[in-house]
């Protein structure tokens, strides 16, 4: 368990490495677009939508991530109520709930990608693999923290992730 | 029988608890495959599913939120908070009741650079609950005025929880919701202030000792510093120079700014935490738009925003009458889910409904999120009241008693709110934003 566990941390360093290059990059593209407009007045055309894309890639990553994390919102009184085999039982359940719909974005997500991928973007010359791609592959990393947790519950208890209070909730 | 499946489903893994958005992305699913299942797998198929996820975030006004959060959890690492707090005693400190004013004043001060409730708890309760109690005051009541001063976070700008309605709503201005929640801001706030001073006038009526005029003005210059964020924010939108988001990235960087280069809170090693912590936070309301948009979509096609819409108007065939119940529902919704998932569910249902009563959508967005913003500090399910209990070390029912003459201010308030208004109008009608 111990190696699977270290593959999954190495999994969710990169996704994170991933996400936090593609959040800078973010910002330097919106600001630079600011500087662009209040200086010589005009912007690439690609400045709308470049960014658009950024954010669906960090939001799905970073939501992947949030699995592991245990950083989603959720009505936990029940879970954080029961203890032992039950509470194993209804934190399995979650985790194969997880798992389930994580599967469901990896399939759907691949033949997604195979049937319209090869479209392309709207002012740049790529095509919208690039960018679609990231639904699947946050499904499978969805896929990988869940059948994680699920492992870890009745296996190796004292390898589960534990939740960290952000400072920064969106409420 | 679809939407029964998805109902049904919805709510028991939600009470399972499996997280919203993955209770709701699942209801979805098994939706699908009812339609699937009965002969009809053309209203949503495999690949339109996953379709609709995607196409559901892929909007320039969202990206918003992702400087709106990294702002404030700059802001919120960066120090920012003490210096509103040294701000605040300046201003109220000498009043009976001076810490607790402090308190709530700092919490208006701190709503109006991080727009979250949670931020604010951690912020300045970490702060003020223990400085209070040093001082005389029973945790309880530092706890509770702290959390209740917290719900300002949400309802001043800059507010999260309004760009995502504007984003829900669509025919809204940003700027509108954003100035929609000024007056309702500081009407609660003035209430807490005013209960504060009550509660001082009887029980603590020591005050914060005088301070030189030189420390005054360093301390109210370093806390205008934190709160120029806020005209950053509603300059740029207001005056029609940048859009939400582009406000939202310039005030990310002047935060920056503030806190590496002037406050030297933050050091740039520090940076990938705070950036990685926003993308977390982001992607929890990203996600939640991205499954609840096949929701929205299966609802729509049964048409239950239509059924809502008749059988309310059944019960509610006036506008103020549907304020009433719609205030009732948000208030009990408030209490089990969060504001964001609560206001994604509840928005495209309500929307028809209000348009056709003809209330006002800058008006609607801002009565939703103080409503909601009860639930932030009610149990069973309120995001901040457990952030604030734990913080003070009290069970969630030691705050009860003292929170409710400052839950009776809010009430008060959000009275005022619903039945007259200009309260929420007139600023943003100043600004040319509604009409």
């Amino acid at each position: 368990m111990r190696a699977f566990n270290r593959l999954c941390d190495l999994v969710g360093s990169i996704a994170r490495a991933w996400t936090l290059a593609l959040a800078t990059a973010l910002f330097a593209v919106v600001i630079a677009t600011v500087v662009l407009r209040g200086t010589i007045g005009k912007v690439p055309s690609w400045s709308e939508e470049v960014p658009r894309y950024l954010l669906i890639w960090i939001g799905f990553m970073a939501a992947a991530c949030g699995v592991d994390l245990k950083e989603h919102i959720a009505l936990d009184v029940l879970l954080e109520k029961a203890g032992g085999a039950l509470g194993r039982l209804l934190h399995g359940l979650v985790d194969l709930a997880i798992l389930g719909f994580g599967l469901v974005m990896l399939v759907f997500g691949v033949q997604f990608v195979q049937e319209f991928g090869s479209d392309l973007m709207e002012s740049i010359p790529f095509r919208n693999v690039w960018y679609y791609s990231a639904l699947p592959i946050a499904g499978a990393l969805i896929t990988l923290f869940a059948l994680r947790d699920l492992l870890n519950i009745w296996l190796a208890p004292e390898l589960r992730t534990r939740r960290v209070e952000l400072l920064t909730a969106p409420d | 029988m679809i939407v029964l499946i998805l109902v049904g489903s919805f709510v028991l893994l939600m009470l399972l608890g499996v997280p919203i958005a993955f209770a709701i992305g699942i209801a979805a699913a098994l939706g699908a495959l009812g339609y699937a299942w009965m002969g009809n797998p053309f209203v949503i198929d495999n690949v339109t599913l996953v379709q609709k996820m995607l196409f559901g975030i892929n909007s320039f006004p969202l990206l918003a939120v992702v400087f709106f959060v990294f702002t404030g959890a700059v802001m919120a690492h960066g120090g920012v908070a003490k210096r509103l707090v040294a701000m605040a005693e300046v201003l109220v400190g000498r009043f009976p009741g001076g810490l607790a004013q402090i308190n709530v004043l700092s919490s208006m001060f701190f709503g109006g650079v991080s727009g979250s409730a949670v931020a604010d708890v951690s912020s300045i309760g970490r702060m003020m609950i223990g400085a209070m109690v040093a001082d005389g005051y029973s945790k309880s009541f530092a706890t509770a005025i702290t959390l209740t001063s917290a719900t300002m976070g949400p309802i001043v700008p800059p507010s999260i929880a309004m760009i995502l309605f504007a984003y829900l709503a669509g025919n809204v201005s940003v700027g509108g919701l954003l100035l929609g929640g000024v007056v309702p801001g500081i009407l609660i706030g003035l209430g807490q202030l005013i209960v504060a001073y009550v509660h001082g006038r009887l029980y603590h009526p020591t005050r914060t000792p005088a301070l030189p005029t030189a420390e005054k003005l360093r301390r109210i210059g370093a806390g205008l510093a934190g709160l120029f964020t806020l005209v950053i924010i509603l300059g740029g939108i207001t005056a029609g120079i940048t859009t939400a988001t582009e406000a939202g990235a310039i005030a990310a960087l002047y935060a920056l700014f503030l806190t590496i280069v002037v406050y030297r809170e933050i050091h740039l090693r520090d940076l990938p935490a705070i950036l990685w912590e926003s993308c977390l936070t982001t992607a929890v309301v990203l996600f939640l738009i991205a499954t609840t948009s096949v929701f929205s979509f299966i609802l729509a096609y049964e048409k239950v925003p239509a059924w809502v819409a008749e059988n309310f108007l059944a019960l509610a065939d006036d506008r103020w009458m549907l304020l009433v119940l719609l205030n009732l529902l948000l208030l009990v919704t408030g209490m089990f889910i969060d504001m964001t998932p609560a206001l994604i569910m509840i928005v495209p249902i309500i929307l028809p409904l209000a348009q056709k009563l003809g209330i006002d959508l800058v008006h609607l967005g801002v009565l939703m999120v103080v409503n909601l913003a009860f639930g932030l500090i009610t149990p069973p399910v309120g995001t901040s009241l457990f952030v604030g209990c734990r913080i003070a070390g009290l069970p969630i029912t030691a705050v009860v008693k003292p929170m409710l003459p400052l839950l009776a201010v809010m009430i008060a308030t959000l009275f005022l709110v619903t039945f007259v208004p200009e309260l929420v109008l007139w600023l943003p009608r100043q600004f040319g934003f509604v009409g």
